[in-house]
């Protein structure tokens, strides 16, 4: 204060240019006001040579010198410019690998801040080894940070995106790539028989790559020496897993209907690689759809009454009817390859899985097939319809039926393993998810049950113990969906609603809106980005989570 | 006991304990053998800059061994210990040279904790509040720096 009055002052406070001349002085030249005399110069030289050339201790000696005769409000000038001056740009100044070690422990929005600013800090905060850690973190489970699980998307091109043939494996080691996540998918995890995703192993996505790489064959000939299609970075494929989730939660979605079958649709699957989808009608007809295009490729008929389940691959499509038999129809030439006999009333399900195929029926008796050699056998346990079965490990079967129990068999003694009890009526779909990914919270797979007491339930696949009963629905559930992260159900409340799995809590209630309604709904699928549902009005409706016209 | 000399020739005498928390240092030790009391120079390090990492080491000295890097483990700033959170509550300068330190005498836990610690003053923060806390100057041109925000801008809403 003393100091204030004596410089003669009225009132001081540190002057922005004083602050602006900092960045003079960080620069090395001091400099003086406008109207300095020659004289101030001379001084101001002199005063910069001695300093110069003085060694360090004589240096230290006159700074503290100055210091000491430095009136108050100069004193806190220099503080403000000492505390600008020795800010450090730790990232650009850091060695690069010391830089990342910084950044890989921010999130996605602080290295998306980072990115723009400067462009040291881009270089670094866009490193593709920072964002193959995020995705790894996030990407098909639930990140122990923050809590957000995002999807896979096996298929991105089947959303429109060009130059993508590679989109989801980007070669890195140790990375999970989606060719292994969808075999393990096809295994076991996908949803029941006339439902799930039984996708070849065949390299996933290169089927679509085809259709989907026009610009980047144009691009071609413009620059010949370019080398093929580029790896698309991880963060790019962040965010659009971040988008889609987002759209997940909010609910966010653009809806497609499709009118397939003059009479109520059955039964659906849907394969997100391969673009293609399959229904089954009460119509007694099974058509393969193009997903990018929503148009029929082809009509297989030879069923004599309604098509109740649906599973297809690339060289197959396996239906089962109502008027009790399996048929096997090539997938190149859609021609008829086998009926099988053997049910002694409808077939209400199938699930292949390799050289497996179950069936359950009204006759309440499991099926067996082996597919090499046509020959089956027969699981006796089911006092009611089995409406649902599922192979799950190679050599285990889930089956669930109207006498509200699910049958665990074990495909090798023909022996029951366990029994999931505890519904109260009938239990009318059924699907299993499966942790894939080491690390996954909530590890052990687990099994989802619907029935037409109104409820939902989640199972301990291990111990048969319950671990959730999801209420919600206001009439009995006739299917239900799931993937890592989410289940789907379809009820004939006319709702289709959204849970989340790990939880068990309901995350949205679809339908209510007018122009979604569609009746009772029977068959549903998931897949990352859409859900789909097949339902008494014979149209396919398809809720699409991917976000449109976004750059990234 | 072992010393050690900073660059600008400041000797410090530390245990074994404290001084074996430096990879750089126990490898040297191991490498000249117990018998030699000439002091260890460590020319990338200052008196000021290797007196505060001495007193880093010191309060560590009853730590276990560092665990092995482990890349799949989650990266996690949020687990700073109190008085690791005080310590490092230091100007940006000295900050930048514990960090080099660390890196130099290769003492794993104080590198974490410096990098964990910068991590922590830029999360969470807008592009604008970054520069201005490390006075970094904006390199971009006005077209770039709207292209990249367009890149950025899907990070916004959660």
């Amino acid at each position: 204060m003393e100091g204030e009055v004596a410089s003669g002052n009225t009132f001081w406070t540190i002057q922005d240019d004083h602050i602006a001349s900092c960045a003079r002085c960080r620069e090395g030249k001091v400099m003086l006001s406008q109207n300095s005399s020659p004289c101030d110069l001379m001084a101001v030289s002199n005063v910069e040579q001695l300093f110069r050339t003085a060694n360090p201790a004589t240096q230290g000696a006159m700074v503290s010198m100055i210091l000491t005769m430095m009136r108050p409000m100069q004193l806190r000038c220099l503080a403000a410019k000492v505390a600008v001056m020795t800010r450090v740009d730790f990232i650009g100044r850091l060695a690069p690998e010391l830089g990342l070690k910084v950044l890989q422990y921010l999130d996605a929005k602080s290295l998306c801040h980072a990115a723009q600013v400067a462009r040291k800090w881009r270089c670094l905060a866009d490193d593709d080894l920072l964002w193959h850690r995020m995705c790894e973190q996030h990407i098909d489970k639930k990140c122990k940070t923050c809590g957000w699980g995002l999807p896979i998307i096996r298929n991105s091109s089947a959303n429109k995106r060009p130059s993508r043939t590679d989109s989801l494996t980007p070669a890195k080691p140790n990375v999970p790539s989606d060719e292994l996540v969808v075999g393990k998918r096809k295994r076991a995890d996908s949803d029941v028989g006339n439902v799930s995703d039984a996708s070849s192993s065949s390299a996933n996505g290169s089927s679509s790559s085809a259709s989907s790489s026009g610009s980047m064959v144009v691009a071609v000939p413009v620059v010949p020496s370019k080398p093929a299609p580029k790896k698309r970075s991880w963060k790019s494929i962040y965010a659009e897993r971040l988008l889609v989730e987002r759209n997940w939660r909010k609910p966010k979605f653009h809806t497609i209907e499709v009118p397939a079958h003059v009479d109520g649709i059955m039964a659906l699957q849907y394969n997100d690689c391969k673009s293609r989808y399959v229904t089954g009608g009460h119509d007694s007809f099974v058509r393969v759809w193009d997903a990018n295009t929503n148009t029929c490729i082809k009509e297989l008929s030879g069923h004599t009454q309604g098509v109740s389940g649906v599973q297809f691959d690339d060289n197959k499509i396996v239906t089962c009817s109502l008027d009790k038999t399996i048929r096997i129809w090539s997938m190149a030439t859609f021609e008829l390859m086998h009926t099988l006999h053997g049910h002694t009333d409808g077939v209400m399900c199938i699930h292949y899985s390799d050289k497996w195929l179950a069936s359950g029926s009204a006759d309440s008796l499991v099926r067996v097939w082996n597919l090499a050699t046509m020959q089956h056998f027969t699981l006796h346990g089911h006092s009611d319809w089995v409406n649902k079965v599922q192979l799950y490990k190679k050599t285990q079967l889930f089956s669930c039926s109207d006498d509200c129990s699910v049958i665990l068999w074990d495909l090798e003694t023909h022996q029951q393993i366990r029994q999931f009890q505890g519904h109260y009526d009938q239990i009318l779909g059924m699907s299993i998810s499966l942790p894939r990914l080491k690390n996954a919270t909530g590890a052990s797979p687990k099994l989802v049950t619907a029935s037409s007491d109104k409820t939902i339930k989640i199972w301990d696949v291990d111990t048969g113990t319950c671990l959730h009963t999801l209420f919600g629905h206001g009439d009995g559930v006739t299917c239900v969906a799931s993937d890592t992260l989410r289940i789907v159900s379809g009820s004939q409340d006319n709702m289709l609603m959204v849970w989340d799995l790990e939880s068990g809590k309901l995350m949205h209630s679809m339908g209510t809106d007018k122009p979604l309604t569609q009746g009772v709904i029977n068959c549903c699928v998931v897949s990352d980005t859409k859900i789909m549902t097949g339902g008494d009005d014979g149209a396919v409706k398809i809720y699409n989570f991917y976000p449109e016209n976004v750059y990234f | 006991m072992v010393k050690i000399t900073s660059s600008d020739n400041q000797e410090f005498t530390i245990s074994k304990e404290i001084a074996n928390q430096s990879v750089l240092i126990k490898n040297m030790l191991e490498d000249v053998g117990e018998s030699d009391d000439q002091p260890i120079p460590l020319p990338n390090v200052s008196g000021a800059i290797l007196q505060k990492v001495i007193e880093y080491a010191t309060m560590h000295k009853d730590d276990p061994p560092p665990a092995p890097e482990d890349e799949t483990k989650l990266k996690t700033s949020e687990d700073i210990e109190e008085r690791d959170k005080e310590f490092m509550q230091l100007d940006q300068g000295t900050m930048f040279e514990i960090i080099l330190a660390a890196n130099y005498l290769d003492m794993k836990n104080l590198l974490d904790l410096g990098c964990k610690t910068v991590a922590n003053m830029i999360k969470g923060k807008s592009v604008e509040e970054v520069r201005k806390l490390f006075n970094i100057v904006n390199d971009f041109t006005p077209e770039e720096e709207e292209q990249i925000r367009k890149e950025n801008e899907w990070c916004e809403d959660r």
